[in-house]
C-alpha cells in the first residue's frame, strides 16, 4: 500500500504532470495529421524522453500513444483519411455517417469509447501484469528462449497480412541484431572494422529512421498539391447521444476492449491488428450486420474500444518479459534498456513504485482524454491549417538532432537516413516494418538465452523441454509452426473423404 | 520503385549466401560445438527458405509484371529531384555539420528540405532560420546536446 502513496507522490510532480499534458497534446497532434503516426510519435518522443527519469519518460510515451490512437479517428471520420493505422478499420464507416450528418455522433463514440477502452485495457494490465510477474519470476532461459520464439512466431504468423514477406522482415531484423561484440564469445560480427558499428546499431536512430523519416520520404514523393477538404466542418455537441449507444451496447464495448487487451499483449500484433479483428467480431455477433458499411455506429463503438485498449494490453508482455506487445512498446523496451531499467518480474521487486507510477498514467491518460479530445475535435479545422509541407521538413530536422542526441555521433544521422531509405523501399515492396522493429529487439535475447541454454544442456537438446513451463511453451510454439501445414493437409484429408463419399 | 517477386527472391538468395560465406570462419565458443556464426547462419537458412518460396509464387501466378516497376514519382523529374535534394541535403548535414556548426549547416538544410516539398521561398526562409534555433534551444540548451559549434565557436554560449 505504501508503494502505492509513493506513486502517487512520484506523479504528483509539477514537472511529470508538464510532461503528461505536453506529451497529450503533441501525440494529438500528431495522430490528428494524416501521414504522422502514432509510432512516429514515439519516435520523435524518444530523443526527448531520453534524458528525462524512468518515471515522466514511460508516463510521456504512454500519454502520447493513447491521445494519437484516437486522434486518428477525427480526419477518418472528417476527411476519410485515417490520422493513424489503428482507425484504418472503421474509416469508410466513420466517414459514411458523416455523409448522413452525423458527424457529432461517430466523433463523440471514437472519443468516449476510446477512453472507455483504455480503462479496461489498464484495468487488465494492472492485473494480469503483477499475476505474471509471478510466473516470470520462475523463468530460466530454457522458458525465455521458448518465449522469444512464440512472440517471434506469433508476429509473423498473426500480424502480418503476408506472413513471408514479414517473415523476411523479422529476419532482417535479427540479423541487424548481430552486428557487434554482443555474442557470447564476443566475436564482432559485420562491424566491417568500424569503431562505432561495434556497439551494434544504435537501435533509436534507426527506429527514428524507419518509422519517420521513411514516412517524410514518402511525402516528398507524394502528390503533395492534394488539399484536405473537411466534409464537416462545424461539429456540435458530441457527448449527446452517448448514454444511449453505453445503454445500447455495452457487451460490444466490453468485449472490443477484452479483445483489444488480449490481441495487444500478443507481441507483434497492436492497435491496428485489434481493430481489425474487433471490427469483424462486431460484425459477426451484430444483430443488424447488413448494416455494416453505410454508416453505423456499432462497429466504430467497439473497434473504436478494442484500439485504445491494445495499447494498454501491449504493456503486459513489455514489463513482465522484456517482450513488446507492439511496434510502440518494442521503442519503449529499447529505451528502457538503454536506462538500465531492465523489464522482467524484477522491476516489480526492485522499484515497484515506479511500475505503480506508470499504472497511474494509463488511467489518467484515458481520462484526459475526454477533455483534451473534445478540444482537439473542436480546433481540428485549425490543426488542419498546418501545413504539411513545411511539417514534413522541420519533423526531418528535428530527426536529425534527435538520432544524433543519443551518442552525439553523426554516424547515427547516417544510421538513421539509410534505415529510412530502406524502409522506404522494404514498404514500396509490401514488406512491413514492425517485424524488423521486433526482430532488434528480440534478436539479442534470443540468441542470449539460446547459447545459455545450450551451454546448461550440454549438447543435450532434450533438455529445452525437461522444464515443466519450457516443455509446454515448447509444444505451444511447435504447434503453432506445424498448424499452417496441419491446417493443409487436414484440408486435403476432408477433401479426400468426400470425393469418396460422392 | 517495385520489384518483381522473382528478383526479390533472387536478391534474397544472394544476400543469405554472402552472409554465409562472411560468417564462415568465425571461431566456435570455447568449449562449445557453435559459436557466432550460428545465429547468422540460421538466418541466412530461413532467408533462403523465404526466397526461394517467393521465387515459387512468382512463377506460379504467371502474371508478366515488369522487372522493375517504376513508380509515378521516379517518371517525374521535379520529384524526382525532390527526393534527391531531401537525400543530399541529409548527407550534407551529417558531413559538415561538425565544421560549420549547427547553427549554420542545419538552416542550409532545412531550405533545401522545404524547398523539396515544394513550400514557397517566402515561407521557406523563416522557418529555416526560426526552427534551427527553436531545436537548438530545446536539445543545446535545454537537454544537454553537446550541438557542434563549428565555425560559431567563438561565440558559442
Amino acid at each position: 500500500m505504501e508503494n502505492l502513496a509513493l506513486a502517487f507522490s512520484l506523479l504528483a510532480d509539477p514537472y511529470v504532470l508538464a510532461v503528461i499534458l505536453a506529451a497529450s497534446l503533441f501525440g494529438l497532434f500528431v495522430g490528428a495529421i494524416p501521414g504522422l503516426t502514432a509510432t512516429m510519435a514515439t519516435a520523435l518522443l524518444v530523443p526527448v524522453t531520453f534524458f528525462m527519469p524512468p518515471v515522466p519518460a514511460v508516463a510521456a510515451i504512454v500519454s502520447c500513444t493513447a491521445m494519437a490512437i484516437f486522434s486518428g479517428d477525427i480526419p477518418g471520420a472528417l476527411l476519410r483519411m485515417p490520422g493513424t493505422p489503428a482507425s484504418a478499420a472503421y474509416t469508410d464507416e466513420a466517414y459514411a455517417m458523416t455523409k448522413k450528418g452525423q458527424a457529432e455522433l461517430v466523433l463523440g463514440a471514437g472519443l468516449v469509447f476510446s477512453a472507455v477502452g483504455g480503462i479496461v485495457g489498464s484495468l487488465v494490465l494492472v492485473t494480469a501484469a503483477p499475476m505474471l510477474a509471478e510466473v516470470a519470476l520462475k523463468f530460466s532461459s530454457f522458458e525465455y528462449f521458448w518465449l522469444v520464439l512464440l512472440g517471434l512466431t506469433c508476429a509473423v504468423f498473426i500480424a502480418s497480412d503476408r506472413p513471408l514477406r514479414g517473415f523476411v522482415a523479422l529476419l532482417l531484423g535479427l540479423l541487424l541484431s548481430t552486428v557487434g561484440l554482443n555474442n557470447p564469445a564476443a566475436h564482432p560480427r559485420f562491424t566491417f572494422g568500424s569503431d562505432a558499428l561495434l556497439g551494434g546499431i544504435s537501435f533509436i536512430p534507426m527506429m527514428i529512421g524507419m518509422f519517420a523519416v521513411s514516412e517524410v520520404l514518402r511525402f516528398v514523393v507524394s502528390d503533395r498539391q492534394r488539399a484536405l477538404t473537411l466534409a464537416q466542418e462545424k461539429i456540435g455537441n458530441v457527448f449527446k447521444g452517448q448514454w444511449t449507444l453505453i445503454r445500447r451496447y455495452p457487451l460490444a464495448l466490453l468485449r472490443g476492449s477484452g479483445v483489444g487487451a488480449l490481441i495487444g499483449a500478443l507481441p507483434g500484433a497492436g492497435a491496428d491488428i485489434a481493430a481489425w479483428i474487433s471490427y469483424a467480431i462486431s460484425k459477426k455477433f451484430s444483430r443488424t450486420p447488413e448494416k455494416f458499411g453505410t454508416g453505423h455506429v456499432e462497429g466504430v463503438v467497439e473497434s473504436g474500444a478494442a484500439n485504445n485498449s491494445a495499447l494498454s494490453g501491449a504493456w503486459i508482455p513489455a514489463l513482465v518479459f522484456g517482450i513488446p506487445g507492439d511496434s510502440i512498446t518494442a521503442i519503449a523496451i529499447g529505451v528502457l534498456y538503454l536506462k538500465g531499467m531492465n523489464p522482467g518480474p524484477t522491476i516489480f521487486l526492485n522499484h515497484p513504485e515506479n511500475i505503480y507510477a506508470v499504472f497511474i498514467v494509463f488511467f489518467l491518460a484515458n481520462v484526459l482524454m475526454i477533455p483534451l479530445g473534445l478540444m482537439a475535435i473542436k480546433l481540428y479545422k485549425q490543426i488542419l491549417r498546418v501545413p504539411r509541407r513545411v511539417l514534413m521538413p522541420v519533423i526531418l530536422s528535428f530527426c536529425m538532432v534527435g538520432a544524433f542526441a543519443i551518442n552525439n555521433t553523426a554516424f547515427d544521422i547516417g544510421v538513421m537516413l539509410t534505415a529510412g531509405v530502406i524502409a522506404f523501399f522494404m514498404e514500396r515492396n509490401g514488406f512491413p516494418i514492425a517485424p524488423v522493429i521486433l526482430g532488434v529487439v528480440l534478436g539479442g535475447m534470443f540468441e542470449e538465452n539460446f547459447a545459455n541454454s545450450m551451454i546448461k544442456a550440454e549438447g543435450n537438446w532434450l533438455a529445452f523441454f525437461e522444464r515443466p513451463i519450457a516443455g509446454t511453451l515448447g509444444v505451444v510454439t511447435l504447434l503453432v509452426w506445424l498448424s499452417p501445414l496441419a491446417l493443409g493437409w487436414w484440408r486435403g484429408v476432408r477433401s479426400i473423404l468426400y470425393s469418396r463419399r460422392l | 520503385m517495385k520489384l518483381h517477386d522473382g528478383l526479390l527472391a533472387a536478391l534474397l538468395i544472394a544476400f543469405a549466401v554472402a552472409i554465409v560465406l562472411y560468417v564462415r570462419d568465425f571461431p566456435p565458443m570455447p568449449g562449445q560445438t557453435f559459436g557466432p556464426a550460428l545465429f547468422p547462419t540460421l538466418i541466412a537458412v530461413g532467408l533462403i527458405f523465404s526466397g526461394v518460396l517467393l521465387g515459387f509464387g512468382s512463377l506460379r501466378s504467371g502474371r508478366r509484371l515488369p522487372v522493375i516497376e517504376l513508380d509515378a514519382w521516379v517518371r517525374s523529374p521535379r520529384l524526382l529531384f525532390d527526393f534527391f535534394l531531401a537525400l543530399g541535403a541529409a548527407l550534407f548535414y551529417i558531413v559538415f555539420s561538425e565544421a560549420l556548426g549547427y547553427l549554420i549547416a542545419a538552416p542550409l538544410a532545412l531550405l533545401a528540405f522545404l524547398l523539396a516539398t515544394g513550400t514557397r521561398l517566402i515561407v521557406a526562409v523563416p522557418v529555416a532560420l526560426l526552427v534551427p534555433v527553436l531545436i537548438h534551444y530545446i536539445f543545446y540548451t535545454l537537454l544537454k546536446v553537446p550541438l557542434p559549434w563549428g565555425l560559431l565557436t567563438d561565440y558559442a554560449w
